[in-house]
C-alpha cells in the first residue's frame, strides 16, 4: 500500500494540474456562451447552441484525440498531452459549466431585470452589478459537482499519455502485476481528491437553503 | 355512552414524542360505537400527532391504545387489524396521482383484504356513489377538484369498511366552498351511525354534528364535553380564550 | 472530396465497430440498471446494516473514474482467478457505473413522491412491499424516465473507453484506420460525427417527447443536497 501510494503520488500533481486549469479553462469560456445563450436574438444565440450541443454529443476522449494527434502534431503546432488534454477538457467543460451559468441567471427574478431597465442601467452594468452577485450562489453547487466530474474525466488524459494518477497506476501493473490493489488506490485517491469540492458544493448549498427559507 | 357499553376505542395515557420532544402528554379518552368526537384546538396543540397516534403512524411514545378491548401496537397482527379497521382522512388527501378515482378506492380492498378485482372493484363504486361521485370514477384526481379529491379520499378510507373514521383537518386546504361539500359527505356518515374523531377549526361542524368535543391546548386535553354545552359554556378559561377567538369576538 | 472518398472506405469498418459500441451499451443497461434499482431501494431502506453498504458502492461506482473501474476489473480482477475477454470487462465495469449513477437517478425519483402517499398507504393497510409496487415505483419511473435517458447517452459516449482495453468499437476502429492511413483528422472526424448523429437525435427525441423537462444532454438540476447527493451531471466516465 505504502508503495503503491508513493508511486500513485507521482501523478497525483497532473491530475490536480489538469484538473484546475481545465477547469479554469471552463469556468472563462462558459460565461460567453450563457450570455450568448441567452440572447434575444437567433442568429447571436445559434452558434453558441451549436458550439455546446457540439462539444456535448461526442465522448471526451474522441476531443482529446482529435486535438492531440490531429490538432496539435501539426508542424506549427505541437501540443504536450498536458495541454492537450486541458483545451480539450477545458473545452467541453465550457459547454457543461454554460449550461449551469444559464440557469443561474435564470434564477434570478425577471423584476430584477426589470428594476435595471427601469434605472436605465447599460446592459454590462446590470450584469456585473445586479444580475451576476446574484447568480453566482446558486451556481456553486453545480460547479462543484462539475469539478469533481472533471477530476474523474482527467483519467482520460492518461490514455494520450498524460502521466497522472491513472497513466501511473497503469505503469506500475504493468511491472508488478497488482493491478488490484494499483487501481483500488487509485480510485480512492480520485475520490478524497474530489472531496474539498464536495464540502464547498455543500457549503453553498447551506447558504442557499437558508437564504430560500428566509425569502 | 352508558357504563355498561364498552368503548369502541380507548386512548389510555397517550404520549407522542418528535425527537424527544413530547407534544401530546398523557391523553385519555374513550370513544363509544357511532359517537362522533371533534378534537379542537389552537394550531399546535397536538390534535393531528394524536390522531396519527391513533393508527400509528406516529406510535405513541407511551400509554396504550385499544380497538374493541383489544390493545394495539403488540404484534404485526394487532397493527394490521388496527389499519384495517381504522379509516383515515388526511388533510391533503394524498390520492395516488397515478390511478384513477376508481383505482385509487380499489388499491386498499384489492392488495391489502385480498378481495378479488370484481369484488374490490364492486365496493369501490358503491363507495364512490356513496359519496356522490360515481361519475369521476375513471377521473384522475388531477383532473377533480379539491372537494372532489377528498370525497374521493373518504370513499378510499370507507372502501376498507372501517369501523371507525379519522380525519385530520380534512377542509383546511380547501376553498370554504369546497370545503362545504366534504363537510356534508361527512355530516352524512355521521347520520349513517359511522364513529368519527374528527380533528377541525370548522366550529360549526363542531357544534352540529359532533356528540363529544375535545379542546386541547398545548399538548393536553383541556377539556371535554358533550358538543351543546363545551360550545356554548365552556369552563376553562383557555377554552373560553380560544373559542371567542375563533368566532371574533 | 478525398475526405469524403476515405469516409467511404471507412464506413463499414465503423459500422461494424458501432454496432460493438450499441451492444456494450446494451448489456451494461442490461445489467446495471436492475442493479441500480435495488441499490436505490437499499439506499432508501429503514435498517441501517442495509442501507450503508449501499451507500458504500454508489458512493465508489461515482466516486472513481470509470476509466479506473474498467482497469481494476481488466487488469485487477484476474489476479482472483476472474478473467474475461475484454468486452465482458468492459460490460462489467461500464454496468457498475451505470449502476451506481442510476441508484443515484432511481433513489431520487423514490424520494420524490411525498411522504403523505407513503402514510396513505399505511393506513390503508399495505405492505411494504405492496407499498413500493403499488404506489411509490409506478410514480417514481415517471419522474426518472428523463434523467435515465440522459444516463443512457452519457453512457453511449462512455463506451468509448472500451478503446483502452481494445474493445473493437467505434473509436477502437477510428484508431486502428488512423494508425494505417495516418489521416488522423478524417478518421476521427469521422468518428465524432457518428457519436454525435446518435446522441444528438436522441436529446432532440427526448426532448420532443417531455419538452422543458430536459436542458440538455446533461441536464442541471437544482441545488441538491450536498455532498453525497449533490446531483451529477456530467460524463459517467
Amino acid at each position: 500500500m505504502g508503495t503503491i501510494l508513493s508511486t500513485l503520488a507521482d501523478g497525483v500533481a497532473q491530475t490536480i494540474g489538469i484538473t484546475l486549469a481545465a477547469f479554469a479553462v471552463a469556468a472563462v469560456l462558459g460565461l460567453p456562451l450563457a450570455v450568448l445563450r441567452r440572447s434575444g436574438h437567433w442568429l447571436v444565440r445559434l452558434p453558441a447552441v451549436v458550439v455546446v450541443e457540439v462539444l456535448r454529443a461526442v465522448p471526451p476522449i474522441v476531443w482529446l484525440f482529435l486535438i492531440y494527434f490531429s490538432l496539435g502534431s501539426t508542424d506549427n503546432l505541437q501540443l504536450t498531452t498536458f495541454q492537450a488534454a486541458v483545451i480539450g477538457l477545458g473545452l467541453i467543460y465550457a459547454a457543461h459549466l454554460s449550461e449551469a451559468y444559464r440557469a443561474g441567471l435564470d434564477a434570478v427574478p425577471a423584476g430584477q431585470w426589470e428594476a435595471t431597465r427601469a434605472l436605465a442601467l447599460p446592459r454590462t452594468q446590470a450584469y456585473v452589478r445586479v444580475i451576476l452577485p446574484q447568480a453566482l450562489i446558486v451556481v456553486i453547487p453545480p460547479m462543484a459537482t462539475f469539478a469533481i466530474a472533471l477530476l474523474k474525466d482527467s483519467a482520460i488524459a492518461s490514455v494520450i499519455g498524460a502521466t497522472d494518477i491513472t497513466f501511473q497506476a497503469v505503469q506500475l501493473t504493468q511491472q508488478d502485476l497488482n493491478g488490484l490493489g494499483n487501481f483500488t488506490v487509485a480510485g480512492l485517491l480520485y475520490i478524497a481528491l474530489g472531496i474539498p469540492f464536495a464540502v464547498v458544493a455543500r457549503g453553498a448549498d447551506r447558504v442557499l437553503s437558508r437564504r430560500l427559507v428566509g425569502a | 355512552m352508558t357504563p355498561e357499553s364498552k368503548p369502541l376505542l380507548t386512548l389510555d395515557g397517550v404520549c407522542v414524542a418528535y425527537r424527544h420532544q413530547e407534544v401530546v402528554h398523557d391523553v385519555s379518552l374513550d370513544v363509544a360505537a357511532g359517537e362522533v368526537v371533534a378534537l379542537i384546538g389552537p394550531s399546535g396543540a397536538g390534535k393531528s400527532s394524536l390522531l396519527r397516534a391513533i393508527n400509528f403512524l406516529e406510535p405513541p411514545s407511551k400509554g396504550r391504545i385499544l380497538l374493541e378491548g383489544v390493545e394495539v401496537g403488540g404484534s404485526r397482527r394487532t397493527l394490521d387489524a388496527l389499519r384495517r379497521d381504522v379509516g383515515m382522512v388526511f388533510q391533503s388527501f394524498n390520492l395516488f396521482p397515478h390511478l384513477t378515482a376508481l383505482q385509487n378506492v380499489m388499491l386498499a380492498p384489492e392488495h391489502t383484504l385480498g378481495l378479488p378485482r370484481e369484488q374490490a372493484r364492486e365496493r369501490a363504486m358503491r363507495q364512490l356513489t356513496h359519496v356522490g361521485l360515481a361519475e369521476r370514477a375513471d377521473a384522475k384526481p388531477g383532473k377533480c377538484s379539491g372537494g372532489q379529491q377528498q370525497r374521493i379520499a373518504i370513499a378510499r378510507a370507507l372502501a376498507m369498511e372501517p369501523k371507525v373514521m379519522l380525519f385530520d383537518e380534512p377542509t383546511s386546504a380547501l376553498d370554504p366552498e369546497l370545503g362545504a361539500e366534504v363537510l356534508a359527505t361527512m355530516r352524512t356518515l355521521a347520520g349513517e351511525g359511522m364513529t368519527m374523531v374528527v380533528v377541525t377549526h370548522e366550529m360549526h361542524f363542531a357544534e352540529d354534528v359532533a356528540d363529544r368535543v375535545v379542546f386541547m391546548a398545548d399538548g393536553h386535553v383541556v377539556e371535554e364535553n358533550s358538543a351543546g354545552k363545551l360550545m356554548r359554556d365552556p369552563q376553562h378559561p383557555r377554552t373560553q380564550r380560544f373559542l371567542n377567538a375563533v368566532r371574533g369576538r | 472530396m478525398s475526405t469524403l472518398n476515405e469516409w467511404q472506405d471507412y464506413l463499414p469498418d465503423y459500422l461494424d465497430g458501432l454496432k460493438v459500441t450499441l451492444r456494450l451499451t446494451g448489456v451494461s443497461l442490461a445489467g446495471g440498471l436492475p442493479l441500480g434499482l435495488l441499490l436505490a431501494l437499499a439506499m432508501t431502506a429503514r435498517r441501517r446494516t442495509v442501507r450503508w453498504p449501499a451507500i458504500l458502492l454508489v458512493e465508489i461506482g461515482r466516486g472513481a473514474p470509470a476509466l479506473v473501474v474498467l482497469y481494476f476489473v481488466y487488469y485487477g480482477l484476474p489476479q482472483l482467478d476472474l478473467t474475461w475477454s475484454s468486452f465482458v470487462c468492459a460490460a462489467i465495469a461500464l454496468g457498475f457505473t451505470t449502476a451506481a449513477y442510476t441508484a443515484d437517478i432511481f433513489r431520487a425519483g423514490i424520494n420524490s413522491i411525498p411522504v403523505g402517499h407513503r402514510e396513505a398507504c399505511q393506513a390503508l393497510g399495505l405492505s411494504h412491499g405492496q407499498e413500493l409496487r403499488l404506489v411509490v415505483l409506478p410514480q417514481a419511473i415517471r419522474v426518472v424516465i428523463p434523467p435515465l435517458i440522459g444516463f443512457c447517452i452519457l453512457l453511449y459516449q462512455g463506451t468509448s473507453l472500451a478503446f483502452a482495453v481494445s474493445v473493437p468499437e467505434l473509436l477502437s476502429r477510428a484508431y486502428s484506420q488512423a494508425s494505417i492511413t495516418y489521416q488522423f483528422t478524417s478518421t476521427l472526424v469521422l468518428a465524432g460525427l457518428v457519436y454525435a448523429a446518435i446522441s444528438l437525435s436522441a436529446v432532440a427525441l427526448m426532448r420532443a417527447r417531455w419538452p422543458g423537462r430536459t436542458a440538455s444532454v446533461t441536464d442541471v438540476e437544482p441545488p441538491g443536497e450536498g455532498l453525497a447527493r449533490t446531483t451529477e451531471v456530467t460524463h459517467a466516465p
